[in-house]
This record gives C-alpha cells, sequence and structure tokens, in this order.
C-alpha cells in the first residue's frame, strides 16, 4: 500500500515535472510563433514608421494571458512600441541584447521568466526587434492546478485501493491466513486431523478443499505407516526371539558336542592307558605262571604220570600264547600312544631295505615280490611305515595258496581312482599292495581289521595273533590317511592306502607316481 | 572585427544616419526626402505587381521621379544593391508623363501638377504605383499621398485608384496607412 502510494506520488510527481517542462517548451515555442507573427505584422508599421500601428497589434498580445510584456525596438535602442501587463514584469527592458541589436533571433529561460526577440525584417534587413516576455508563473498557475488534480486522484485511487484491499482481505487473505494457521500446526503438532472451514467456491475455496483433502490422505498414510510399522516390529521381535533361542540352542548342543569329543578323548587316552598298564602288569604274573610251571615240568618231571605232564605242556602253551597276546597288545597301545617320528621318508629305499631283510623267508616260500612303480617320498615315520609294508607283504604271502605267491608293490598320483574309491588329491599319493592270494570273502571285509580277529584257525596259514591288520590301519590313520581293499576269493587281495605326500608335496608325488 | 560585429555595426549607422534625424527634429528636416526616398523603396516589399508590368523577364524594377528630383542622390543610395520583385532597381529621372514608359513606381514631386498621374503610360492599365506629394494628388488620380501629420509622415492612400488597379497591395501597409 505504501509502496504503492509512493509510487504514485512519485508518478505524479515525474508527471508535473514533465508536464513543467512541456509546458514550457509549448510556452516557448507559442511565444516564438508570436514573435513571428508580431514581426511579420509590424514590418509595414516600422517601414513606414508608424508606431501607432505597431502599439495596435502589440495590444492583441492582451488576449495571451502569459505574455507579460512585448516591445518593439529600433536598431538603435529606441522603443518603438510597448505593451505590457500591470506587474514587474510588464516593464520591457531599457536596452535588448547585442545579439538582437544584431538583428540575430534569440530567447532567454530564467526562473519564472522567457524571453524571446525576433528581428522584423523589412525586404531582407532587420530593420527593428520585437521582444516578448513570457511569465512562466502562469504556467505554474496552470499546473498547480494539475498537481491539486492529481494529489485528489492519488487520495480517490488510495480510498479505492483501501476498499478493495478490505474486501480482499475478507475474500483471499483471511482464509489463506486460515491455511497457514493449520499448516503451522499441522507442522508444529504433527496433527493431520486439523481441517480448515471452507467459506466460498470460488478459487480459495478449492485451494482450502484441496488442503483438507491432502491432510486427510497424509492422515490415512501416516495411520497405515504406523499399523505397518507396528506389525513389523512385532514380526521383527518374534524373529529375533527366535533366531536367538535357536542361537542358544546350537550353542548348548554344539557345548554338549564338545564335551562328548571330550569324554571321548579322555576315555580313549584311559583306555590306552588301561591297555597299557593291564597288560604290562599282566605281562609279570604271566610270566611266573609259565616259568613255574616250566619248574614243576622239569623238577617234578618223575612223579608225574603222562597226562599230568600233559596239561602242564598245556599250561604252558597257553600262558606263551597269552604273553604274546599281551606283547602284541603292548605293540598295538604304544602305536596309538607314542609320538610319531615324522620325516620326510623316501618309499623306495624303505621298500628295497625292507624286502632285502625279507629274502630269506620270501626264497623259503619261493614268492616273488615285485615294485611295479617308482615309489615316492613321503612325510611319516619310517619305522611304523615299513611296519605297514611289511604286515601286508608278509599277509600276501601268508595267506596263499600259489605255488609262486606274487605281490605287487606300487605307487599312484593324488587324487587317483583305485579299488572303487577316490580319495582327495590332498590325501596324498596311494599306494597298493597286490597278491594273488585266497582273497578274503566281501562279509569279512569289515572284520579283518578289528583286533585279534582271525578268519581261519589258529594255526592255519602260518598262525598269529590277528592284530596285523589292525595295527597297519592304526599306523596309516595315525598318519592322517585311510586304508580300504579290494578282493575276490581265489583271485587275490589288494589293499590301497593313503600317506601325506612331502610339505612341497604334489609335483613329486605326481611326477613319481606317473 | 566579426562579419556579424560589421553587419550590426552597419545596420545602426543606416539606421542612426535614416531615421534618428526625422524622429527627433520632425519630418520638415534636410532628411524628409532621405526618409521618403526610403518609403519609396518600402513599397516594393508591400506591393505585388503583375508580370505584363514589365517589358521582358531581364526587364529592371524601374523607379521614375518626375523632376525636379527632391532626393539629391538620396533615393539612389537607399536602392544601391537592392532588388525589387527579383529584379535589379533602376532610378530615373523623367521630364513629361510620355518619357515614363515602363515605370512600375512613378513619383510626382509638389512642384509638378497632379493632374499629369493621368497621363503617364501604363497608369490606365493599372500597371503603376502613383506616389505623389500635393494636396490633391489623390482627388487627381494618384494612389499614394505622402502627407503629413503630427510632424510625421503619414501615408495616404486612394482606395478607388488602387482598386481599379492590377496592383496587390499588402493589408500591412494599408493598416498604416490613412484610407482616402
Amino acid at each position: 500500500m505504501a509502496a504503492t502510494a509512493s509510487a504514485l506520488v512519485l508518478a505524479g510527481a515525474v508527471l508535473l515535472v514533465a508536464e513543467w517542462r512541456r509546458g514550457r517548451r509549448e510556452l516557448v515555442r507559442d511565444l516564438e510563433a508570436l514573435a513571428a507573427i508580431v514581426a511579420d505584422q509590424t514590418t509595414a508599421s516600422v517601414a513606414f514608421q508608424d508606431p501607432g500601428n505597431a502599439q495596435q497589434i502589440l495590444r492583441s498580445l492582451h488576449a495571451k494571458e502569459h505574455v507579460a510584456a512585448a516591445c518593439i525596438y529600433l536598431l538603435d535602442g529606441r522603443r518603438f512600441a510597448t505593451y505590457g501587463q500591470r506587474s514587474k514584469l510588464g516593464r520591457c527592458p531599457e536596452r535588448v541584447p547585442a545579439e538582437a541589436a544584431a538583428g540575430r533571433a534569440g530567447q532567454r529561460v530564467a526562473a519564472g521568466v522567457a524571453e524571446l526577440w525576433r528581428p522584423v525584417v523589412v525586404g531582407g534587413h532587420p530593420q527593428a526587434i520585437v521582444f516578448l516576455r513570457s511569465d512562466l508563473r502562469w504556467l505554474a498557475r496552470g499546473l498547480r492546478l494539475q498537481a491539486m488534480a492529481l494529489v485528489g486522484a492519488l487520495l480517490l485511487a488510495g480510498l479505492g485501493a483501501l476498499l478493495l484491499s478490505l474486501r480482499l482481505q475478507r475474500i483471499i487473505a483471511s482464509p489463506i491466513e486460515e491455511l497457514a494457521n493449520a499448516a503451522t500446526s499441522v507442522r508444529e503438532r504433527g496433527d493431520y486431523s486439523v481441517r480448515v472451514e471452507p467459506k466460498s467456491a470460488d478459487e480459495v475455496g478449492q485451494l482450502v478443499d484441496n488442503f483438507n483433502r491432502m491432510l486427510a490422505q497424509i492422515q490415512q498414510r501416516d495411520d497405515a505407516l504406523l499399523a505397518t510399522k507396528g506389525a513389523l516390529e512385532v514380526r521383527v521381535d518374534e524373529r529375533t526371539r527366535a533366531l536367538a533361542e535357536e542361537l542358544r540352542e546350537r550353542r548348548r548342543a554344539e557345548a554338549e558336542l564338545e564335551r562328548k569329543n571330550r569324554d571321548l578323548e579322555a576315555s580313549n587316552r584311559e583306555l590306552d592307558d588301561f591297555a597299557y598298564v593291564a597288560s604290562h602288569d599282566l605281562k609279570e604274573p604271566l610270566r611266573g605262571i609259565h616259568n613255574y610251571a616250566g619248574f614243576l615240568l622239569e623238577d617234578y618231571q618223575d612223579q608225574l604220570d603222562p597226562a599230568g605232564r600233559e596239561k602242564l605242556q598245556t599250561l604252558m602253551r597257553l600262558s606263551g600264547r597269552m604273553e604274546s597276546l599281551i606283547d602284541t597288545l603292548l605293540h598295538y597301545s604304544r602305536v596309538g600312544r607314542v609320538d610319531l617320528a615324522i620325516t620326510d621318508v623316501d618309499l623306495g629305499v624303505v621298500v628295497s631295505e625292507l624286502l632285502e631283510t625279507l629274502r630269506p623267508a620270501l626264497a623259503e616260500a619261493s614268492a616273488e615280490v615285485r615294485v611295479v612303480t617308482p615309489l615316492p617320498v613321503v612325510r611319516a615315520d619310517r619305522a611304523r611305515v615299513d611296519e605297514v609294508f611289511r604286515d601286508l607283504v608278509v599277509n600276501g604271502v601268508k595267506y596263499n595258496d600259489h605255488a609262486i605267491p606274487t605281490v605287487e608293490i606300487g605307487a599312484l598320483a593324488p587324487g587317483s581312482p583305485a579299488g572303487g574309491e577316490t580319495p582327495p588329491p590332498e590325501a596324498g599319493p596311494v599306494f597298493f599292495v597286490r597278491d594273488n592270494g585266497i582273497g578274503i570273502p566281501e562279509r569279512h571285509q569289515q572284520v579283518i581289521f578289528d583286533i585279534f580277529k582271525r578268519l581261519h584257525g589258529r594255526d592255519a596259514y602260518g598262525g598269529g595273533t590277528g592284530a596285523g591288520l589292525t595295527i597297519v590301519k592304526k599306523v596309516v590313520e595315525r598318519h592322517e590317511g585311510r586304508i580300504w581293499l579290494e578282493s575276490a576269493p581265489g583271485e587275490g587281495t589288494t589293499f590301497y592306502f593313503t600317506l601325506p605326500g612331502p610339505l612341497n608335496s604334489g609335483s613329486v608325488g605326481r611326477g613319481k607316481g606317473a | 572585427m566579426t562579419p556579424s560585429r560589421t553587419r550590426a555595426a552597419a545596420a545602426l549607422f543606416l539606421a542612426a544616419t535614416l531615421l534618428a534625424p526625422v524622429w527627433g527634429q520632425g519630418a520638415r528636416g534636410a532628411r524628409e526626402y532621405d526618409l521618403k526616398a526610403t518609403f519609396l523603396f518600402h513599397f516594393t516589399h508591400f506591393v505585388e505587381w503583375p508580370e505584363r508590368a514589365f517589358a521582358s523577364a531581364e526587364a529592371p524594377f524601374k523607379v521614375c521621379v518626375m523632376s525636379p528630383d527632391p532626393f539629391g542622390g538620396a533615393l539612389k543610395e537607399v536602392v544601391a544593391g537592392e532588388r525589387a520583385a527579383g529584379r535589379d532597381i533602376e532610378v530615373r529621372t523623367v521630364e513629361s508623363a510620355s518619357n515614363a514608359s515602363g515605370c512600375q513606381i512613378v513619383f510626382v514631386p509638389e512642384q509638378r501638377d497632379s493632374a499629369t498621374v493621368r497621363d503617364l503610360p501604363g497608369v490606365r492599365e493599372g500597371l503603376v504605383l502613383t506616389v505623389g506629394e500635393k494636396e490633391d494628388f489623390l482627388d487627381r488620380g494618384g494612389m499614394v499621398r505622402f502627407g503629413l501629420r503630427g510632424g510625421r509622415i503619414r501615408l495616404q492612400v486612394s482606395r478607388r485608384a488602387l482598386g481599379a488597379s492590377q496592383l496587390q497591395v499588402s493589408s500591412k501597409l494599408l493598416a498604416v496607412a490613412e484610407m482616402e
């Protein structure tokens, strides 16, 4: 409002200034025209020296209110004719400007006054000078009137604008203010239930309507969101609880498993200890029984009848057998208890040395033992590995009906399929010991590794305690290896087992096994 | 001196020499005929002659003064270098009316009979502006008379003679003249 008013006032001021300038310009132009007319009309007066006529012509300027004074000067400066209003501007100057005296036109616009002079030309020669003076205050009077009209118009327009703005306030501003208040309360309190009462059906009414609708939608969505959020939280809680329960369960199971493992290890250790202690401690009295049976047989030979002697001999045989069983048991438990002396072991050397020591026995049995592939280096306990090959070779020759028992020793590359199984490559090279012996029926293949298990009569096939394969298995397993077999009765048996390759394994084992 | 200053000085000099004495001491001074000579020249600015008033397109504008010539050299001085109706101005002194053929302005001095006017060639056709001094000049057919009133030269004009002529006289001239 104030800006508009000041703009209007400014515009009015500019208008007035422009009007003043325009008026002054027009006044000067009017004055020029009047001067031209007077100069033309007074040519004869000047030419024929008739000041009365000139005076008359000047008097006609009376019709022009702004002309305060008008005079005609002769070229020598004397006044020829004069006219003037009754004011201090109504008196012509005593003398005209020099340029006017020289017959040239000119003008001077000063504060409140516009003066102008024109030559009166007769026959091409300036003969006199017309001087006119305008009172610009007259212009100011007109302008003052205009200014007053302008101020009046301004006041009227201001009043109109005020009334209009009051009306607009009612129609537009107050509903919008309500809208703003509602928006503020929504923002500050998050209360979407606020509504603005629509007052009209026009655009503002529509705006209010849309605002309300928008609020309703937001409220709806907010509620839905809250509900979803609640449900989601419940579900998350349930899931979290279930997971926690599951976790606890699993931990419990793990703890249980660990405990059982520990128990198992402990009982295994106890068992080994027990076996060792028992067998070690059993040997002592057994030796006594054996010795005393021998003493009886020697010292009381004469007092015993043949049946008594036979019974004592049986006692000695049984106790000897028991001692060998206990020795085997001790041996077995040592294999399980004693730490392995792991080194790089060249099996080629081991096997060839083994065969050297076995040569007499093999020759006696007319057996033939062949190493069919180069044998690699492994990480193992040399003495134990020697035992494995020894037992397997001896078994292959022992349980054999052929005239020439034959045993083949060889190695396959790590990961090679053998005997229906395929060990993982990291298990190391696969060794085999194959004989053409009596074979093992399918149903016995699982029990041959059990301790003291013999498939044949006590003394058949050279006898034995039945712990060889048990110890072989134990040795292989202590080397992280596996042992299995492939056999068909009457055709022979092949034992396969893995031993770990050297630390920089792979290529060495594979190269030699190829 | 700049050219404008020169012209201003010349104009002042002219005004001073021509007008000042008349104003100051009345028409009856030594310079009376200087003023009348100027007036005669000024008539060429307020009167229009028809083309047939001139013998040819090149013919000069002739101002004829019947003898005795009262101007001395004044008239010739006034018109020197001036032109009228786009022509050079020629001043002639004539003895008799019959000698005044081809004149656009004929001045009849005090000493001559006003009736002479009727005999001037071209007057009947209305092609000559006749200017005289005698009291009865206008009554005898003259057009303009230099009269005297209040010590000043006043133009007196015969409405009848002018109306009968082919000359176009400016209303401005008529405005400063007494109509008879």
